[in-house]
């Protein structure tokens, strides 16, 4: 028989207790923290898997909030296409009423001071923004794509301004076709907004169709009255303010494009995009040439509808006629671009979708686990504080007697 | 025999009880002293001479006292100790660890690694919001102050390692010398053949404690000295002791930082040392293998991470227009040393969220000449890479800032002063051939994000990467839990054994009350029966008299 020494006895008992006391605080850590792993020894293999699954949560709450901003991006584009397509569509009615021979030049010219506002009104959808970002500008999201431009009045101190106009050509005469330029950087000054256009000599109000003509599109103007022609006419070539100052003024509005601080033109076909699911990055834009210009046909959104508004104020029936199928190809471009963002949101939901059950399901295989099953944690913990009572009794009854108590 | 001798029987019996009891108080007295072992006296009959019968009783002698104990069973719990003290110390060094890089939670690196993620692809949301862009440089800075305390934990750690060798080695030479002196206490009691029993439990116990810090082996004389070595080395020996003593030298870490490393020479031979078991060997251990595999792990993380996001962002364009800005310093390329660069330090416009064009390198199709003092000279292309243009006249390679200067958006070059008018001058660069798309370009924003998908770390034998930031960090603290577990349940065996053996020596060595009190009861019989033989002798001797 094993000779059992005092010693031994307490020193024994006093393990058992620690060893059960330290088993009870175990538990208690998993109970009070609700997590079964708090350190990587606690189950190496679950912790690595753990982490990873951590990450996958976080990757996947990040794409669902990229998913969520593109929607919103996207709807937007939506509300400002389909206000583009109302507009569109009104235009068409105010083209077909337009075209009918019963109409006079005088109605052509009231058709065209609304045409002229629904296309003003278009540009500026053309402009719509997302969080201060324009949307069909591409990448280009701090430059508005198609900025309406107003001409500077002419006073010699505007003369440094941009979009001030002169006329090249130096000798300028009744019949000979000349282009509005920028004073500033020489470009041409194009897509002329119809109707915006005014050109005076103090009291001398110069009148389209009876002392000019104007190609509104390609901004150049023909004088058909010899007083205009001599107004405009600088005599010798451009260096300088080379039309003639003083009285004569001449102011329009145009569509211009997107330009940098260094007076480039921009691109507005870079994509915009966001990431929606690891390794899957979508662009959300509708880029401006998309919106505006048709593939098939080519026909330009800008170009075609101050053809048409020129053709209203300028009384041509047979142009806008033709007007109806360029506003037809304008409609399909715009619809065709619609469609894209209708699909490009529904491939975005569907993706949500699929990122919100693989959220789910990645939580709960997280909290698998990670988090204590309490049910179990606490049965386990009842269990270990009645094994520890147990040995707190049995070790008070084992220590208590000795011979001594005897004698 | 007269009666007389019988006085002396009973006198001889009262004193081997008193020395009973003597040896039952110091038991008891002693029932909790470490290493004690209990004593107990070895008697003898005496006898005398007798004419009529020969040999007869001649009451008890107390021949000696012995202590009970196994001193095999010592040895092995001293081979054990050695184990014990190594892996006591492995696991509560795997334990700082563990708890320095707090995982799983969400104050570890990994939550910090998605969050400065995150950051990219919110910005890649609102590539123009300039508080999207100061969150990436807040992240930045938080995954790399994140990446600095968890780094300078550990190194604080590996020099704590050091702290402690020195303190463990003062004990080491405590030890030795009282272990050197205690031999000397029981030669000089034991030549006179007796035991110097205190002495050697104190001495057991000095070992087993020694056998916790170094490997030793022992033997042990005929004069009951014993000869301590330690792989090899004589510590301790009858006639001297060997004091152990630190020494310090200086190491370069690979982040470049200095530390005084200790290490253990003999004080006297100046002979290098290292223990090959116990704590003081699980010290050097742990500074040497241990922790720098952590360090160097959580190291090549932080480099691989400024490295791929750098790399990824120098193809960028920032909000200026430019491109090759770093994102991290790229320096930094240790866990304590990572850092976000200066310029995105210092303008939140110089983070490359943009993707641009493509990078073209390019020649200037004739030497151009320049004047000082003129408008800046137009180049072929615009959107020049910073600092990719080396411009040479004949073989001098000319210095911008100091030479020319040139607006890389632009595209023009100006001469910074007139001692290169009129040379012509070869000038070569780098420029995109897209430049800048825009304000609202995030494709590298996003491109900097999915890094964390991809596989940038882990190369294997062909070179290719096989994990990701998060798979390479989750398996390396995987495989510290391995490490803590396998620590841990070494030590619990070792441990287990030991107390094994601790069981089995107390069976014999440690003491009963019980026992004791059973004794004290004898004795306490004895004495009195003794006495009452010297009462009754003397009343005989009484009667006697009288007679």
């Amino acid at each position: 028989m094993n000779r059992v020494s005092t010693r031994s006895v307490t020193q024994h008992m006093q393990e058992l207790l620690a060893n059960k006391y330290s088993q009870l605080t175990n538990i208690q850590e998993q109970l009070s923290t609700g997590k079964r792993l708090n350190r990587p020894s606690d189950s190496p293999v679950d912790v690595a898997n753990d982490l990873k699954l951590r990450s996958t949560s976080a990757i996947l709450s990040q794409n669902s909030k990229n998913i969520s901003d593109g929607l919103n991006f996207m709807n937007v584009s939506d509300t400002a296409m389909t206000s583009m397509d109302t507009i569109i569509q009104r235009m068409r009615e105010l083209a077909i009423q337009g075209s009918s021979d019963t109409v006079s030049a005088n109605d052509r010219i009231s058709i065209q001071q609304e045409t002229q506002q629904l296309f003003k009104q278009l540009v500026a959808l053309t402009n719509s923004n997302y969080k201060g970002d324009y949307i069909f500008g591409g990448t280009q999201s701090k430059i508005q794509p198609y900025p309406i431009e107003t001409s500077a009045t002419d006073t010699p101190a505007d003369y440094q301004k941009l979009h001030m106009a002169y006329f090249n050509g130096a000798t300028l005469g009744v019949g000979q076709p000349a282009q509005i330029r920028n004073s500033f950087d020489n470009t041409a000054m194009t897509n002329i907004i119809p109707g915006s256009l005014k050109i005076a000599n103090g009291a001398t109000t110069y009148v389209e169709g009876k002392d000019f003509t104007m190609d509104y599109v390609n901004g150049i103007i023909t004088p058909t009255n010899a007083a205009l022609a001599v107004d405009i006419s600088d005599g010798g070539t451009f260096a300088g303010p080379n039309y003639k100052m003083g009285a004569f003024s001449i102011t329009f509005e145009r569509v211009g494009q997107g330009k940098d601080v260094y007076g480039t033109t921009v691109a507005n076909t870079g994509n915009v995009l966001r990431e929606i699911e690891p390794g899957i990055v979508m662009p959300v834009n509708i880029t401006g040439s998309e919106l505006t210009v048709n593939p098939s046909t080519g026909i330009d959104m800008m170009s075609s509808l101050i053809k048409f508004n020129q053709n209203l104020l300028q009384n041509n029936r047979q142009g806008i006629s033709s007007a109806i199928t360029d506003i037809d190809s304008v409609m399909q471009t715009l619809l065709t671009a619609q469609s894209k963002n209708g699909a490009r949101v529904n491939r975005f939901t569907a993706t949500q979708d699929r990122n919100d059950s693989q959220t789910t399901e990645t939580d709960s295989l997280e909290s698998n686990l990670e988090d204590v099953d309490m049910a179990d944690a606490i049965s386990k913990f009842s269990l270990t504080e009645n094994v520890y009572n147990a040995a707190l009794k049995a070790a008070s009854k084992t220590i208590q007697p000795s011979l001594t108590d005897y004698l | 025999m007269g009666l007389f001798g019988l006085l002396g029987v009973a006198t001889k019996g009262m004193t081997m009880a008193q020395t009973g009891m003597d040896l039952a108080g110091q038991n008891i007295s002693n029932a909790d002293v470490d290493g004690y072992s209990r004593k107990r006296m070895n008697l003898q009959a005496d006898y005398r001479m007798d004419g009529t019968f020969g040999q007869m009783g001649f009451g008890v002698n107390v021949l000696n006292i012995e202590r009970m104990r196994n001193t095999f069973i010592d040895q092995q719990i001293q081979q054990k100790n050695q184990e014990v003290g190594y892996y006591t110390q492995q696991d509560a060094t795997l334990q700082s660890v563990e708890s320095i890089f707090t995982e799983p939670s969400d104050t570890g690196v990994q939550k910090y690694v998605d969050q400065f993620f995150d950051a990219w692809q919110n910005l890649a949301n609102n590539p123009t919001d300039l508080s999207a862009r100061t969150m990436v440089k807040t992240n930045g800075e938080i995954l790399s102050d994140v990446f600095h305390t968890v780094g300078n934990a550990l190194q604080e750690l590996r020099s704590t390692q050091n702290q402690q060798i020195e303190t463990s080695v003062e004990k080491v030479n405590n030890l030795t010398k009282e272990i050197f002196n205690l031999n000397r206490e029981i030669a000089a009691v034991e030549i006179n053949n007796q035991h110097a029993n205190d002495s050697r439990d104190k001495r057991d116990q000095d070992l087993k404690e020694l056998a916790k810090y170094i490997d030793i082996d022992t033997t042990e004389d005929s004069s009951g000295q014993i000869t301590v070595t330690t792989s090899g080395n004589i510590i301790v020996a009858p006639a001297f002791q060997q004091n152990l003593a630190t020494v310090s030298a200086t190491r370069t870490l690979p982040d470049g930082t200095t530390v005084n490393d200790v290490g253990i020479q003999f004080a006297d031979s100046r002979k290098n040392y290292m223990p090959q078991n116990g704590q003081i060997r699980a010290l050097f251990d742990c500074r040497d293998t241990f922790i720098p595999q952590y360090q160097a792990k959580l190291d090549t993380l932080a480099a691989s991470i400024v490295t791929t996001v750098n790399t990824q962002h120098r193809l960028g364009y920032t909000m200026n227009g430019y491109s090759g800005v770093d994102f991290f310093d790229p320096n930094g390329t240790t866990a304590t040393a990572m850092n976000v660069s200066a310029s995105v330090e210092s303008d939140v416009n110089n983070i490359a969220a943009a993707a641009g064009g493509q990078i073209v390198a390019f020649t200037e199709p004739a030497p151009v000449a320049l004047t000082f003092g003129n408008p800046p000279a137009a180049l072929t292309n615009k959107n020049i890479l910073a600092n990719s243009m080396r411009v040479v006249a004949g073989t001098t390679t000319l210095v911008e800032g100091t030479d020319y200067s040139v607006d890389y958006v632009r595209g023009t070059i100006q001469l910074l002063h007139n001692g290169y008018n009129g040379t012509p001058l070869t000038i070569d660069y780098q420029y995109s051939d897209n430049g800048s798309k825009g304000a609202g370009d995030n494709a590298n924003a996003i491109a900097i994000a999915q890094l964390r998908e991809k596989a940038t770390m882990n190369p294997d034998v062909l070179g290719t990467n096989s994990s990701t930031f998060g798979e390479y960090y989750s398996a390396f603290i995987g495989k510290l839990g391995l490490a803590k577990n396998e620590s841990a349940s070494n030590l619990d065996t070792r441990t287990y054994l030991v107390k094994q053996y601790q069981t089995q020596q107390d069976s014999i060595a440690g003491v009963s009350l019980d026992d004791e009190m059973a004794d004290i009861i004898k004795y306490q019989h004895v004495y009195a029966a003794s006495a009452r033989v010297i009462s009754i002798t003397g009343e005989m001797l009484d009667t006697l008299i009288k007679m």
